[in-house]
């Protein structure tokens, strides 16, 4: 099961660049020496089996990082020397890089880098000596092939040397140019200091930016370089300063583009992780909103957030969500559709077992019934779970419309889903098995214009419905609003069309025109594929077995669905396990008759205000 | 894994076969719609029946005629063939019909008198019942003369769609009373019961030969309404098939025949009499009449009660009216004056009903459900079969009473007289 | 022993009731039209009285040894060899019992709706749905049966409502039937209908508290009574009593009657679905009681392996009758009016053994 799971997976991922072995390193590395010149070739030999040692440690210890989340230091080095020996590093890159760190190196090598450096080095840590950091930064970051980053020099109060870790393009520029750089360097700012701790020093009284912090490790240090923090390394100070400094491009607050309401907020969320997360705090304004930031996929550490009321949420199920998404082995999660994915239960049942959303409302719903929300960077979609199927069903539109409105839209789509999933098998049926049910005018028309179609009921019924999906999918990709609308509209003049030439009979078009309007009334986009695939299943089994198929097939779906749990949450709580508050399900109550939080996550309850026990 | 999904493709694909059984196109079976059966000339019985001509059309007709209904232009076929039983009659008709024949959407089911004067319904409907696709709720009719006639002759009469008019057709008999709504369901129901004994609808071609064209004008008597047979009733045109009065039963063979007026009034001791119109002699000047429209008003009172073997009915009957027309002029409509209309209408109605229940007591005949609430008296099945109602209806006393009211007189409160230029009083 | 899931009351009562209601919706009225004749829908009552007392027997027979169930018990009372054969007798007359049902929900679907099918293709689809609620366990068909009980009360009551413009009072009397002992034996006898409302001393386990049994089974039993009683009173409106003993199945013949214009006819393929919903949830129900026994009667621990084989022997069983008559007269008479000894005789005599040997089970 793992293999397949993994198998498929891999299917569907990027692939990463060829692997290469570490012996065939060394003997490349061996030929490079002679190659490069004359130079004393011991030392630099050591010196660039040290650097890569290094690097592969840093690489090894990352992944470390990763499986024990953010809580605990790097491993020791000697667990990294043994991962270090079973990971093979691409090969090219590193022999250029030796090449050219041969010749920094040999510069700085005069500058007096002592064991002890070499060692902090190694154990990860932020070196005393800034060469060293240098070279070992400029090592980590391929610099100056890879000219994203900059890292600039220069002298604080024209005495110290320091230098700045920085990728261009993800910082905001005034933030060095009038914040960082121009205080460090004035040295009206350093004349009453002298000794001691500079960092603390720059941090209390120097640097104006709102957010800095110390960090010592580098595991820490170069994944928020990448996030576009400012690193400032100091000379004799075996501490960076983490300078907040982010400023990428990013789209602005628009109107969510799948989920329409008439009535509600119009903000969508973007992806930007801070906006998106600025947007939630506007509708939660509590402190006890808990936001939780991991990092998510092997090689591309995106950040997601986790986000949950802290007396609200059941704390285990926080714990299991972060056990989950730590546990993610996955190289590369691109945004929340695929973690959504890697998060499931049970990724063989049909239904979804997350729910995602455009709107902050919905999402802060969420939320406020104690499920746990996790935005994801990248994508403008923030799934929650647990799920149940009723949750799959609401709108905000529901709860934004009074009761009775809201009542009748409920009954609507869950009539649309109904519709969506069980007319073309119904039909398929009722012609074939079940003739007796067919008003007689009607079925006396119906044998007139089925007398000329050349198929029989099976093959219209299919044609039809595989045609259809065929425009569906096509729609999506014709831009802008055309898109919709080309799918009903296509289909039905395609079936117009179809009819005249004889291959199909009119009643057909109708029935697969409203199995398809039953569909577009589903708000959730999973739940509609979900039904679109169900649909297949019921025409196959109301042609092979008629009402009694359709019963088989109803019976199984339904005991499946019974059956499936999201993160311990039944499926079709609060209906199928009978919970207490089990109301706003299809009918919807007044306001002020309905309580917030679900009972059937187990959560303390908000109204009393009194913490209830478990199993009550 | 592998192996579970082929397994599970094997039997999806087994499963599959299932549909080939029973799984119909609806093209590939002929509907049958009206069913004839009479004493057959060759062979046992003379099936007809009526189907739907198989013919393509649809949308383009609708596109042509603009606000056609997409069933117009729908013809019919019949089809008449002798066999020793109804199942066989089925299929020597695949012989020639290269579609199955299928009963669902099966309306009437029309069985000749000598058939049923022969007794012989019992026998033909004995494989229907039992036969799954022959529903209860289909319509039972006897038809005159010729079951296939009948059959052959009932088209649609304006419109195109043979089952709206065989709907409409029974709904008729709601409106007047004339004849009642029954169905296989009942005829069987009664067939084995010893409640009461069944009846059926009459049926029958009009021929019009009773529509005199040529000859005296009718002088001042005047028949009572719907006292005929079917077939009989004088008209011309319209329809060409008729539906009218019932026939009696004992068991299974048709003993009698009730006229419209006499079914009308089985309707209304049984209580499901909705409305119909009278016609009786005005009771100041009986040359001329007053038209009544009458409606049940409750339920009608049984009671009966037995005195050794022999049983004692008494029927009363609550009618209530409207006044439809008063030819005379006569100025009816004051409370003293409208009771004579009423006791007139009264005596009238239980003189006939009187008649009626005396022709089924010759008959033998069980039809007015008397012993519906005779079995109350009786305290198990063993009792009531051994006494065996039905043999004791000819010895049964029945007295009759009729209560009727007259509740509106029309937009007329009044009538003013005729005047003529000179006076001939 | 399987370890079992826990689900509430209204799930319990939901499966119980459609376990018990959907073996009568096929040829049981005939018969009991036959035997009593009119006196059916009274007789139905009396008999849900002797079941009632059969439950109270095997209630106390609960309590006495909470927490466990009835195997359990059985093997408490009587040791292990008598206890055996009393839960393999359980056993083997519920898997007969669910062989039964099936066949005789296939033969009234044949004669029905797919007379040209051959019957291997519809008693091995249900095999599969029985197979596959077996896997995915007790307390997921109880909350599906949960979810379709609403959905068929409805369309029960509603068939029952469009029928009854041919309700016509007359035909209950004469009141007694064939006369009122014949009754009260016929129904002693045929309080085996309500027998399936003891097996929740089977999943006794899979309730919260003894109380829960109590609810559970008492509730049930009314529910089933009363909509038996429907059923029955109904079924007599509608077909006086000659009519009645000729019909395969009288439902289904009440639904064919139904007509309202000429639009609302024939529409007894709907309620088809009614009775197929209700024979695919007792019938795994009864199969998944026969696993839970049989695993505690051989102590195995997992449920899985053993379905797929028994599955093959409840279609083998249900293959035995030759035809419709065989089965109606002789299998199923047998077990409608046999069956009340193992449902209420067999807790009985433990309840008496167990009282007179003072033993008890440890009180919570």
């Amino acid at each position: 099961m793992q293999n397949f799971l993994k198998a498929v997976i891999n299917l569907f991922t990027y692939k990463p660049l060829q692997r290469f072995k570490v012996e065939e390193y060394s003997q490349e590395q061996n030929q490079s020496f002679e190659n490069a010149g004359g130079y004393d070739g011991e030392e630099n030999a050591s010196e660039e089996i040290d650097w890569q040692k290094i690097l592969m440690q840093a690489g090894a210890e990352q992944v470390q990082e990763n499986d024990q989340g953010n809580c605990g230091a790097a491993g020791t080095s000697q667990q990294a020397n043994d991962t270090a020996s079973g990971i093979g590093k691409p090969t090219v890159v590193i022999k250029r890089r030796n090449r050219q760190k041969k010749g920094a190196g040999q510069g700085s090598q005069g500058v007096g880098i002592d064991e002890g450096d070499i060692a902090l080095i190694k154990n990860g840590m932020v070196a005393s000596n800034i060469a060293a950091n240098i070279e070992y930064v400029k090592q980590r970051f391929s610099v100056p092939k890879n000219q994203d980053i900059v890292i600039r020099e220069f002298n604080i109060a024209k005495r110290i040397k320091a230098f700045l870790v920085f990728v261009d393009g993800m910082i905001d520029k005034t933030v060095i140019n009038q914040f960082v750089l121009p205080q460090l360097m004035d040295t009206a700012n350093f004349k009453d200091f002298s000794q001691g701790d500079i960092l603390g020093y720059i941090m209390g009284n120097v640097i104006s930016i709102y957010q800095v912090s110390r960090i010592k490790e580098y595991s820490k240090i170069i994944p928020q370089i990448l996030n576009g923090v400012t690193a400032l390394f100091i000379d004799g100070c075996n501490e960076a300063l983490l300078i907040e400094s982010r400023g990428f491009e990013k789209r602005s607050i628009e109107a969510p583009r799948t989920e329409n309401v008439i009535r509600g907020p119009q903000e969508g969320f973007t992806e930007n992780l801070r906006t998106n997360l600025s947007l939630l705090r506007k509708i939660i304004k509590s402190e006890k909103l808990i936001t939780e930031i991991l990092p998510v996929g092997n090689k591309n550490r995106i950040n997601c957030a986790l986000v949950y009321l802290d007396d609200t949420a059941d704390p285990e199920l926080v714990e299991e969500v972060k056990r989950r998404i730590r546990n993610i082995k996955y190289d590369f999660v691109e945004s929340s559709g695929m973690l959504e994915q890697l998060l499931e239960d049970n990724p063989f049942m049909l239904f979804p077992q997350v729910i995602s959303t455009e709107r902050p409302d919905r999402a802060a719903s969420f939320i406020m019934e104690g499920q746990v929300g996790i935005v994801c960077e990248g994508s403008p979609f923030v799934i929650a779970v647990p799920v149940t199927f009723f949750h799959l069903l609401h709108s905000s539109e529901d709860t934004m419309l009074r009761w009775q409105y809201g009542t009748f839209i409920r009954l609507t789509r869950f009539l649309g889903v109904l519709i969506a999933s069980l007319v073309p098998g119904l039909w398929m049926a009722l012609v074939q098995f079940h003739s007796e049910m067919i008003p007689t005018p009607l079925l006396l028309s119906i044998l007139k214009m089925r007398e000329a179609v050349p198929f029989p009921v099976v093959v219209e019924v299919l044609l039809m419905e595989v045609a259809f999906e065929l425009i569906r999918e096509g729609g999506i990709r014709v831009p802008g609003l055309i898109g919709q609308t080309l799918g009903i509209i296509g289909a039905l003049i395609l079936g117009q069309a179809a009819v005249a030439a004889g291959l199909v009979s009119p009643i057909l078009i109708i029935i697969v025109a409203i199995t398809g309007i039953g569909n577009f009334v589903i708000p959730n986009y999973s739940l509609a594929m979900a039904v679109r695939i169900i649909r297949f299943f019921f025409i196959f089994m109301g042609a092979v077995l008629g009402f009694y198929g359709i019963s088989i097939g109803l019976t199984i779906l339904l005991a499946l669905t019974c059956s499936m749990k999201s993160f311990g949450v039944p499926f079709l709580a609060p209906f199928a396990p009978k919970t207490r508050r089990s109301s706003d399900l299809i009918v919807r109550k007044p306001l002020y008759k309905q309580s917030v939080t679900g009972n059937y996550l187990d959560t303390v309850s908000r109204r009393s205000g009194l913490y209830h026990k478990r199993g009550e | 894994m592998k192996r579970v999904l082929a397994v599970a493709l094997l039997c999806v694909m087994a499963f599959m076969l299932a549909g080939c059984y029973d799984a119909r196109d609806i093209n590939d079976a002929a509907y049958i719609l009206l069913i004839g059966i009479d004493r057959g000339m060759s062979d046992k019985f003379r099936v007809t029946f009526k189907f739907p001509a198989f013919e393509a059309g649809g949308a383009q007709e609708g596109e042509r005629g603009g606000g056609e209904s997409p069933g117009g232009g729908l013809s019919y076929k019949t089809m008449t063939i002798d066999a020793p039983s109804f199942n066989a009659a089925l299929e020597l008709a695949n012989t020639s019909i290269p579609r199955a024949l299928n009963f669902m959407h099966a309306q009437f089911i029309v069985i000749s008198e000598d058939i049923a004067k022969a007794g012989l319904v019992g026998e033909f409907l004995a494989p229907i019942v039992r036969n799954s696709s022959i529903r209860y709720s289909t319509r039972l009719l006897i038809a005159k003369e010729s079951a296939a006639e009948f059959v052959e002759l009932l088209e649609p009469f304006g419109g195109s769609d043979i089952t709206r008019m065989c709907e409409n057709l029974i709904k008729q008999a709601q409106e007047t009373g004339l004849f009642a709504d029954l169905t296989l369901y009942d005829l069987h129901d009664c067939m084995t019961s010893p409640y009461h004994q069944p009846i059926a609808v009459l049926a029958a071609v009009n021929k019009g030969e009773n529509f005199i064209e040529k000859g005296p004008k009718w002088d001042t008597k005047y028949n009572i309404p719907g006292d005929y047979y079917a077939g009989d009733v004088p008209r011309k045109k319209g329809s060409k098939v008729e539906l009218l009065g019932l026939a009696v039963f004992n068991g299974d063979r048709m003993v009698g025949k009730l006229t419209g007026h006499e079914s009308r009034l089985l309707a209304m001791a049984k209580g499901n009499f909705k409305k119909g119109t009278y016609t009786i002699p005005d009771p100041k000047r009986p040359e001329l009449n007053v038209d009544l429209e009458v409606r049940e008003a409750r339920r009608p009172d049984v009671k009966v009660w037995f005195e050794g073997e022999k049983p004692f009915v008494k029927l009363k009957l609550y009618l209530e009216g409207d006044i439809h027309s008063i030819q005379s002029g006569i100025h009816y409509e004051t409370p003293e004056m409208l009771p004579i209309i009423e006791r007139a209408f009264e005596r009238f109605i239980k003189r006939e009903l009187d008649k009626a229940i005396e022709k089924t007591q010759r008959l033998n005949c069980d039809v007015f459900c008397f012993g519906h609430i005779a079995v109350k008296k009786f305290a198990t099945i063993q009792e009531w079969e051994a006494y065996d109602w039905n043999s004791h209806y000819k010895d049964a006393e029945i007295y009759t009473e009729v209560d009727f009211k007259i509740r509106r007189t029309g937009t007329m409160i009044y009538s003013s007289k005729i005047k003529y230029s000179e006076e001939d009083k | 022993m399987v370890e079992q899931g826990k689900f509430g009351n209204e799930e319990a009562i939901a499966v119980l009731v459609i376990a018990c209601m959907a073996k009568e919706f096929f040829t049981d009225p005939n018969i009991i039209v036959r035997k009593v004749g009119t006196a059916g829908w009274y007789m139905v009552l009396i008999s849900a009285a002797v079941a009632a007392v059969g439950f109270t027997v095997m209630y106390f027979l609960l309590k006495r040894f909470p927490g466990k169930n009835v195997m359990e018990i059985y093997d408490a009372v009587f040791g292990r060899c008598i206890g055996f054969v009393f839960s393999f007798f359980l056993a083997v007359v519920l898997l007969f019992s669910a062989a039964m049902n099936l066949r005789e929900y296939v033969e009234i679907i044949k004669i029905y709706v797919f007379p040209k099918t051959p019957p291997v293709y519809l008693i091995g689809s249900l095999a599969v749905t029985v197979v596959i609620l077996s896997f995915i366990g007790l307390e997921n068909i109880a909350r599906y049966s949960k979810l379709a009980g609403c959905v068929m009360l409805a369309g029960f009551i509603i068939l029952l409502l469009l029928a009854s413009s041919f309700f016509r009072f007359y035909r209950v009397y004469p009141l007694l039937g064939y006369g009122l002992r014949n009754t009260l034996v016929q129904g002693f006898l045929r309080s085996s209908i309500y027998g399936e409302i003891t097996l929740v001393a089977i999943f006794a386990k899979s309730l919260h508290r003894i109380e829960d049994v109590r609810k559970v089974g008492y509730t049930s039993l009314i529910i089933a009574a009363a909509l038996l009683f429907i059923m029955q009173l109904g079924l007599t409106l509608i077909f006086t009593y000659p009519f009645g003993k000729e019909l395969t199945a009288p439902l289904y013949a009440v639904a064919s009657l139904i007509h309202y214009g000429g639009f609302f006819q024939r529409v007894e393929s709907l309620f088809l679905f009614i009775w197929n919903i209700s024979t695919m949830i007792a019938i795994p129900l009864l199969f998944y009681m026969v696993l839970l026994i049989y695993s505690h009667l051989f102590k195995i621990d997992d449920l899985r392996p053993i379905v797929v084989p028994f599955s093959v022997i409840l279609v083998t069983l249900s293959l035995i009758p030759s035809n419709i008559v065989e089965l109606v007269q002789f299998y199923i008479k047998y077990l409608r009016e046999f069956g009340w000894v193992v449902f209420y005789v067999l807790p009985s005599i433990a309840l008496t053994v167990a009282a007179l040997s003072q033993k008890k089970g440890a009180q919570t």
